[in-house]
């Protein structure tokens, strides 16, 4: 077996492992100290992150490298921001959870880091809603501590060097996760994303450059400039480098975060994961959060987990975050769920999002429910074809896509719902 | 220069349009629902989609620039299927009730649904239900059809700058609506309903009034806020219908008019219309015809020596023109007098330039927004685009005219000394900060009536580089005349398109009324007012605005000086412009079109208005003219006259230190007299964010006609 647990969780296997001691006894805050004496220069921390081939954790996958060169170079006046965006919201993602209330020192130090790197005074963490009553204590307490030891403020260390860190806490709209839509809740408005161009990179938190990375991008980065990039990178597959956390839940025996390297097989996963309980048949995995299309159980046992193998089954890893579904599933009902999901998270601002995701959620219930027919499913085939790639956000394509993916695997049982009859 | 394709054709544009600005040029449609030419990008409605080469799907053409090489494609396959399933969401929801929507024939998304959509709906749920919001007298709501273009929130916070709308809730509850369900404020709300392009937000008035197919339309100039603005009259089966907005180019202030113009026009259905020649002898009114009207006032005139006019400046040329010409047959003329506050009749002049420069401003001003609304868009328009520093003083808490950097300050319980002592102190630093001559002075027409106002203008002086006066009515270059109380009074006295409290708080107006032998009232509405007077009066019914043809001067310093309004509509009763009555009654000759050019040259009496200062006292009344019922039409249109600014300012308003301090809050009837000896009763209201010892007096409204000057005032309660 693998071994686990490198980067993000390094801090894991002591009792209170959040805590500053552990955090020091695991070499914490060391790159940023030698960062403040050595001044090292932000374009070569940048070429590390190149060279370690860390691709954004949040699901979109971008090269970290690439994004943190975006920011345009201005003079020094000139506000910029960095931001965490630790608004895990997606239904099946619970990676930044754990990493907030067991190591949240290295968050600290990776958004300091990044900060430096960009020339920001002023980093956030914008935490989802509900993490008020948890992660949110131990990261003020964290950085009330790296405070006192004088790693954050004013002249660090004497370094010259000005960097404060704040946290938010969003009010539980999963939209504001959605990076220009975090910027228009942090900016005191609605959640609504902005249309793009321009990008925060030139346009963001009070029209100041910005730059918005995932909580597990910003902890990854003190451990790949403690180690190398290159160490990073080896660890994973050719184009995506490193480990990844994935947060395997459903049917599974032991549910919860693994951090595994890039590329581990699916099925060695599974079976950390104590594999389907009660013995039952993998029937589908939802391998990225509820917005991924969904893959079918005996197509996913022999899958690597990377962003290159998940999508040659038409599918994305997103944020890791995978659902496990066992043989008693009733496939449209769990559908009808995540549906009404995203008919609720809807922000309401672009026009087919807004209609079409209370739309898709209305057929399925009546699906359900025993009151429709066939031409319905074919209306909701047409409408979640029609709504991708409209709208200024991926929140409908989010909405449609795992419609899709559930028509075009289990169709049968939404035949069979139509006629009346069982499904299993 | 970029050369983009679009559809095709090869096109060189500058780099900063959008796809939808140049299709626009070029004249090639594109569906949009929340992009609009003078409001700010949303790209939320996603109706303008089209295929770009390049782009991995369609991309929104209001929010997407053009790019050197970029083949852009309105009509491909790509751009159809878009555009038609973004129709398809929109129409979901919407109810299709067009057979009852006031807004089908100009309803965008009708438009839409013929070009793009299935007669079937694939949609089997219920429809949403929204609630309808509130809005006020002037606009109805239909929120099942809004399709949350947000256009009406937008125009609120960026051009009303009043953001009276908003959208609540998320995602299926997304709602439009206004805060608290409070009618709305904004003096040119109307607009909202000309940019909605569904039927959601509809002219309340106009409500049911007529389908728009039907409409004849003819164009028009109102001017009931000072600005001449261009309209529509539309016209079914000979009654006029409503009044919409003609975008005309030359005009600078974009596609807006006020609320005052969109729906005074209702004052001219009130059913006290003048609709008969009629006359008061001995105290009784009676019906006449014209023969007989023309008779009584021929055995009249022999005795009458000395003639002269008190002339609203809502008439046409034609009319003011037509009692010139008949003044010249008097044996002595007393000349035509204006109804004008005391401003300097060249106030608009200077706008162009104030506008035109950067220089910081300072507007004197309290109910401005309301008072002098196409301006204040104007002005709000400069501050965004220079970055522009306003500040704004009122005598009343605070109007920043929407300006979100103004600074304002008020004066608020002070008396005149502590008032005259900010305006020096602020004066002072505002030249050490910026030095001589570096300010506008924006003084609002009500404003200079208030004494003491009137004495800062002058202490402001070494500050100000440029004045502007801002009046209320549209101005007649070349006849401004203050008559002194102390000249002759004519004998028989032409009364144009006017009605008492039109004149009524001017001292020589007065005068001339009570001393005239004969009153000739050419008008267009019976007032009361008149048939107490003890003289003989002869009425004559006129006509009005859309229901002649007619010429009016141009207010502000853009676009023709004269302005052509057609006929839209027939007078009621024996109603005729005033034009023909004068030329029937004292046969002067027809004034010719090429005449009326020269109108501005007419030898009337040009001597421009000096400004008395009259005296400071700590009791100041300040008599303001009503803004929602400037001139008769006004005062008549009832749903003007129920908007809550309209509504909530009514009698007195009373400053602290008028009353014992015992007094109660609001108060049955308060008399007050002016120095004068005239006296006025009605209810008051006590208001803290008064200067000490004002009081205000708002005059001109239908139930309000005061005959008090703009003065200090002895106040009892009775």
């Amino acid at each position: 077996m693998k071994e686990v647990n490198h980067v993000c969780f390094r801090t894991h296997g002591v009792a209170r492992p959040w805590t500053w001691e552990r955090y020091e006894q695991v070499g914490g805050y060391a790159v940023w100290r030698k960062i403040l004496v050595e001044k090292t220069p932000p374009q070569d921390i940048i070429a590390e992150l190149k060279i370690s081939n860390l691709r954004g954790r949040g699901g979109a996958g971008f090269p970290t490298g690439l994004k943190w060169e975006f920011m345009p170079a201005t003079g020094e006046q000139e506000e910029r921001y960095v931001i965490c965006n630790a608004d895990e919201s997606e239904p099946g993602a619970f990676k930044d959870r754990e990493i907030l209330n067991t190591n949240p020192h290295q968050l600290v130090e990776g958004l300091l880091i990044g900060a430096y790197v960009m020339q920001a005074r002023h980093g956030y963490f914008y935490l989802r809603g509900e993490f008020r009553y948890e992660g949110y204590a131990r990261l003020e307490e964290a950085l009330k501590e790296a405070t006192a030891k004088g790693l954050i403020g004013d002249n660090i260390l004497n370094s010259g060097i000005s960097i404060n860190l704040h946290t938010i806490l969003g009010a539980g709209a999963y939209i504001c996760g959605e990076e220009t839509a975090l910027i228009e809740s942090m900016e005191g408005k609605k959640g609504w994303p902005r249309f793009k161009p321009p990008f925060p990179a030139n346009y963001g938190l009070f029209g100041a450059p910005t730059n918005i990375n995932n909580a597990e991008t910003y902890a990854s980065v003190p451990v790949i400039l403690e180690k190398g990039g290159a160490w990073f990178a080896s660890i994973g597959t050719e184009r995506s480098g490193g480990t990844k956390i994935f947060s395997i839940s459903g049917h599974v025996v032991y549910p919860g975060n693994y951090e595994l390297p890039m590329g581990t097989p699916f099925k060695e996963l599974l079976e950390l994961a104590g594999g389907v309980w009660q013995g039952r048949q993998l029937k589908g995995v939802i391998p990225g959060g509820s917005s991924t299309p969904v893959i079918p159980g005996e197509q996913m046992l022999g899958c690597d987990l990377d962003y290159e193998s998940i999508r040659s089954l038409g599918s994305m890893l997103g944020s890791g975050s995978i659902i496990v579904l066992d043989e008693t599933v009733d496939m449209p009902l769990f559908l009808e769920r995540i549906a009404l999901f995203y008919h609720r998270e809807s922000c309401g601002q672009c026009s087919p999002c807004r209609e079409g995701t209370g739309w898709i959620w209305r057929i399925l219930k009546r699906l359900n429910a025993g009151q429709a027919d066939a031409q319905d499913i074919q209306t909701l085939k047409r409408i979640c074809e029609q709504l991708p790639g409209l709208t200024i956000c991926a929140l409908a394509d989010a909405a449609a896509l795992p419609v899709q993916s559930f028509l075009k695997h289990y169709w049968p049982e939404f035949e069979a719902k139509v006629s009346g009859g069982a499904t299993l | 220069m970029i050369s983009i394709k679009i559809d095709g054709k090869s096109v060189d544009v500058e780099e900063e349009f959008s796809i939808i600005e140049v299709a626009d040029k070029l004249g090639i449609p594109i569906p949009r629902f929340c992009y609009h030419p003078e409001l700010t990008v949303a790209a939320s409605c996603r109706m303008c989609l089209v295929e770009v080469t390049g782009s991995r799907g369609p991309v929104p053409a209001c929010s997407t620039s053009v790019t050197d090489g970029m083949e852009i494609f309105t009509k491909s396959s790509t751009t159809k299927k878009a555009q038609q399933s973004v129709t398809e969401f929109l129409l979901i929801n919407h109810p299709l009730d067009c057979p009852v929507c006031d807004q089908a024939g100009e309803c965008e998304l009708q438009d839409l649904i013929l070009q793009h959509s299935k007669d079937r709906s694939a949609f089997r749920e219920p429809k949403r239900q929204v609630p309808n919001p509130q809005l006020g007298p002037l606009i109805a709501t239909e929120m099942n059809r809004c399709i949350h273009c947000s256009r009406c929130v937008r125009f609120g916070e960026e051009i009303a700058g009043m953001p009276e709308m908003g959208g609540i809730s998320r995602g299926e509850d997304l709602k439009i609506t206004n805060y608290l369900e409070t009618a709305l404020e904004s003096e040119v709300s109307g607009n909202m309903i000309d940019i909605c392009p569904v039927g959601a937000l509809t002219s309340k008035p106009h409500r049911f009034g007529g389908r728009t197919w039907a409409f004849r339309s003819y164009s028009g100039w109102l001017g009931h806020d000072g600005f001449r603005s261009s309209v529509e009259w539309h016209v079914d089966r000979g009654e006029l219908k409503r009044v919409v907005n003609r975008p005309d180019d030359h005009i600078g202030i974009g596609p807006w008019i006020s609320d005052r113009d969109r729906f005074g026009y209702l004052g001219l259905k009130s059913d006290d219309r003048l609709i008969e020649c009629g006359f008061i002898r001995k105290k009784s009114y009676q019906k006449s015809s014209q023969d007989k009207s023309a008779q009584i006032l021929a055995e009249l005139l022999p005795q009458m020596t000395r003639w002269g006019a008190l002339i609203h400046p809502q008439s046409s040329i034609e009319d003011v023109m037509a009692i010139d010409a008949t003044l010249k047959k008097a044996e002595a003329s007393a000349g035509m007098a204006l109804l004008a506050q005391e401003l300097p009749s060249d106030g608009w002049s200077y706008w162009e330039e104030v506008l035109g420069n950067t220089r910081p401003k300072i507007v004197l001003g309290s109910f401005t927004t309301t008072e002098h609304p196409l301006p204040c868009l104007q002005l709000r328009q400069w501050a965004d685009n220079n970055d522009g520093t306003v500040e704004c003083w009122s005598l009343v808490s605070g109007d920043h005219l929407g300006i979100s950097t103004a600074k304002t300050h008020n004066f608020s319980g002070k008396n005149s000394e502590q008032s005259r002592r900010w305006v020096q102190k602020r004066m002072k630093e505002l030249l050490e900060d910026h030095g001589p001559s570096s300010f506008d002075l924006i003084v609002a027409q009500n404003h200079i009536s208030h004494p003491w106002v009137h004495e800062w203008v002058d202490l402001l002086e070494p500050l100000v580089a440029q004045r502007c006066f801002w009046h209320q009515h549209p101005q007649w270059p070349g006849l401004q005349t203050t008559p002194s109380v102390n000249d002759h009074a004519p004998d028989l006295l032409f009364v144009l398109h006017s009605e008492y409290q039109d004149w009524a708080q001017l001292r020589w107006a007065q005068h001339w009324i009570a001393q005239a032998k004969v009153l000739v009232v050419l008008g267009a509405f019976r007032d009361p007012a008149w048939e107490s007077l003890s003289q003989d009066v002869l009425f004559f019914p006129c006509s009005q605005l859309a229901e002649q043809q007619a010429h009016y001067p141009q207010s502000r310093p853009y676009g023709p000086s004269i302005c052509v309004s057609e006929q839209a509509t027939l007078p009621p009763g024996q109603a005729c412009p005033a034009a023909h009555w004068l030329q029937k009654l004292f046969e002067i000759p027809e004034i010719s079109n090429e005449k009326m050019l020269y109108w501005g040259q007419a030898d009337w009496v040009k001597s421009s208005t000096k400004m008395t200062t009259p005296e400071v006292k700590e009791n100041p009344l300040w008599v303001i003219p009503h803004p929602l019922s400037l001139d008769p039409i006004v005062r008549r249109s009832i749903p003007l006259q129920q908007t809550p600014w309209a509504s909530n300012k009514q009698g007195f308003w009373i400053g602290p230190g008028v009353l014992p301090d015992d007094a109660p809050e609001h108060g049955p009837i308060l008399n007050v007299s002016d120095q004068y000896g005239s006296q006025v009763q009605a209810a008051y209201q006590l208001k803290t964010e008064l200067p000490r010892g004002t009081i205000i007096y708002w005059s001109g409204t239908k139930q309000q006609q005061a005959p008090l000057g703009n003065s200090w005032v002895q106040v009892g309660v009775l």
